[in-house]
C-alpha cells in the first residue's frame, strides 16, 4: 500500500459513524489495490470490477467489526480475498482435488509467448489463485490455504503447477 | 542428488524453505548440472517478474457510483435476509391455515428496509441477529408440521431428515470455526446459506405433509 497522504485512521473512525463521505475517501485510497488484486484473482474485467464493488460494499457493512489490529489497507485485502474464493468456490475446490492427479497443460500456442500479466489470466482457477496470492502478493501457503479454504499441500501443489505453465508460456 | 530430485525440491529450494542439508545439496548439484540450472534459474527469473508486477490497476470507470447505490439502497445480504423471512412467513401462514389456523405464528419481521446509509455494525453482532432469526423461524415451521397430518412416506422423511442433518452438521462447523474467526465475511456468508437450505427444506417438508406442493 501506498502511503495514505490524508490520515487514513481518521477517516475510518469517521465512516465507522456512519460517513460515506469519509467511506469515499477510503475508496479512493484503496480501489487501484483492490481492483489490481480482483483482476489478478478472476483473470476477467468484468469480475474484478464486480468484486471490487462488492469487496467495499462488504467492508461497508463490517467497518463496526475494524478494530485497527491490522492496517485497513490489509482488512480490505483479506475481504477481497473471501469475496473471490466465495464467487469461485466450486472452482477452486474443483482445483484442489484435481490437485494430486498428473497436471495437466494449458493448451496454447507454443510459438506465441504471453507477457506474464496475460499468462496468469489463463491459468486454471486454483492455480492463478495460488500463484497470485504467493508469488505476486507474497502471502505465505498457510494463509492462502485458510483464505482459499484448501490444504497446505494443495496450495504447495497448486504453485508449482503455476509456476511451470507459466514458465512454459512465456519463457523461451 | 538425482536431476529429478532437484526439481522436485526446487521451487522451495528458490522460496528459502528447505531445511537442514537440503539447501547446500540442491545448490552442489546445480553448479554441477546446466539443465537443472537453467531451470533454477528461469523459476527466479519468473518471481521477479511477478514481483515487479503493479499492484495498483485501476477500474477502467468509476465503481463508487454503483458502491454506494448499494450501500444506500441497503446491504444485500440484508436484503436477502429480509426477502428469507417474507418467504418463510408466508410459508408459515400457509401451514398455519391448512393446519386450521391452530397456530398464530409470531410471523418473522422483514428486516427495515429503510437501512439507507446507516452505521456499520459488527460482524459477531450480525452472527447473533441471524441466528436467533434461524432459531426462531425453524421453532415455528417445526411447529405448524407437528399440527399436520403425517402424510409423507416413511422413506421420503427419511431422505429429507438424512439432508437436514447434514445441513445441521455444516452449520454447526461453520458455527464453531466463527467462533474462532468472529468478523470473518464469508463464514458469515456460508452460515446463512445453509441456514436458509435448512429452512427451504424445512419449508418444503410442510409444503408437501400439507399437500400444498
Amino acid at each position: 500500500m501506498t502511503e495514505p497522504a490524508v490520515d487514513e485512521n481518521a477517516l475510518v473512525t469517521s465512516a465507522q459513524s456512519g460517513c460515506l463521505t469519509s467511506f469515499e475517501s477510503l475508496y479512493r485510497m484503496h480501489s487501484g489495490r483492490v481492483h489490481g488484486l480482483c483482476l489478478r484473482l478472476t483473470g476477467n474485467a468484468a469480475a474484478a470490477e464486480d468484486l471490487t464493488q462488492e469487496t467495499f460494499i462488504r467492508a461497508w457493512r463490517n467497518l463496526g467489526g475494524f478494530r485497527g489490529d491490522s492496517s485497513f489497507g490489509s482488512w480490505l485485502f483479506r475481504i477481497a480475498v473471501n469475496a473471490v474464493a466465495a464467487r469461485y468456490r466450486t472452482e477452486l475446490r474443483r482445483a484442489a482435488c484435481e490437485s494430486n492427479a498428473p497436471a495437466r497443460s494449458v493448451q496454447f500456442d507454443p510459438t506465441l509467448r504471453l507477457d506474464l500479466q496475460e499468462a496468469i489470466s489463463t491459468l486454471p482457477a486454483g492455480a492463478r489463485a495460488v500463484f497470485v496470492l504467493h508469488d505476486v502478493e507474497g502471502c505465505r501457503h498457510e494463509e492462502i490455504a485458510e483464505q482459499l479454504g484448501v490444504a497446505v499441500g494443495t496450495s504447495k501443489a497448486q504453485l508449482h503447477h503455476a509456476r511451470r505453465l507459466l514458465r512454459e508460456m512465456i519463457q523461451p | 542428488m538425482k536431476c529429478q530430485t532437484v526439481q522436485h525440491l526446487l521451487d522451495d529450494y528458490v522460496d528459502g524453505l528447505l531445511i537442514g542439508e537440503e539447501p547446500a545439496l540442491v545448490a552442489r548439484h546445480l553448479a554441477s548440472c546446466p539443465d537443472c540450472a537453467r531451470q533454477a534459474n528461469g523459476l527466479r527469473e519468473l518471481l521477479q517478474s511477478a514481483k515487479a508486477l503493479p499492484r495498483h490497476i485501476e477500474p477502467h470507470r468509476d465503481l463508487w457510483p454503483g458502491i454506494r447505490g448499494q450501500i444506500e439502497k441497503g446491504s444485500k445480504r440484508r436484503i436477502s435476509r429480509a426477502g428469507r423471512f417474507t418467504v418463510l412467513a408466508l410459508a408459515a401462514a400457509v401451514l398455519a391455515i391448512l393446519a386450521g389456523s391452530l397456530l398464530m405464528l409470531d410471523h418473522p419481521r422483514p428486516l427495515n428496509p429503510g437501512l439507507a446509509a446507516e452505521a456499520p455494525v459488527r460482524l459477531e453482532q450480525e452472527v447473533l441477529v441471524v441466528e436467533a432469526e434461524y432459531q426462531r423461524a425453524r421453532r415455528e415451521l417445526v411447529a405448524a408440521m407437528d399440527q399436520l397430518p403425517r402424510r409423507l412416506a416413511p422413506e421420503t422423511r427419511t431422505v429429507i431428515d438424512q439432508n437436514l442433518a447434514v445441513i445441521d452438521g455444516a452449520i454447526q462447523e461453520i458455527r464453531a470455526s466463527l467462533e474462532k474467526d468472529p468478523e470473518n465475511v464469508f463464514l458469515f456468508d456460508m452460515l446463512v446459506a445453509e441456514q436458509d437450505r435448512s429452512l427451504q427444506l424445512l419449508g418444503l417438508e410442510g409444503a408437501i405433509t400439507s399437500n400444498t406442493w
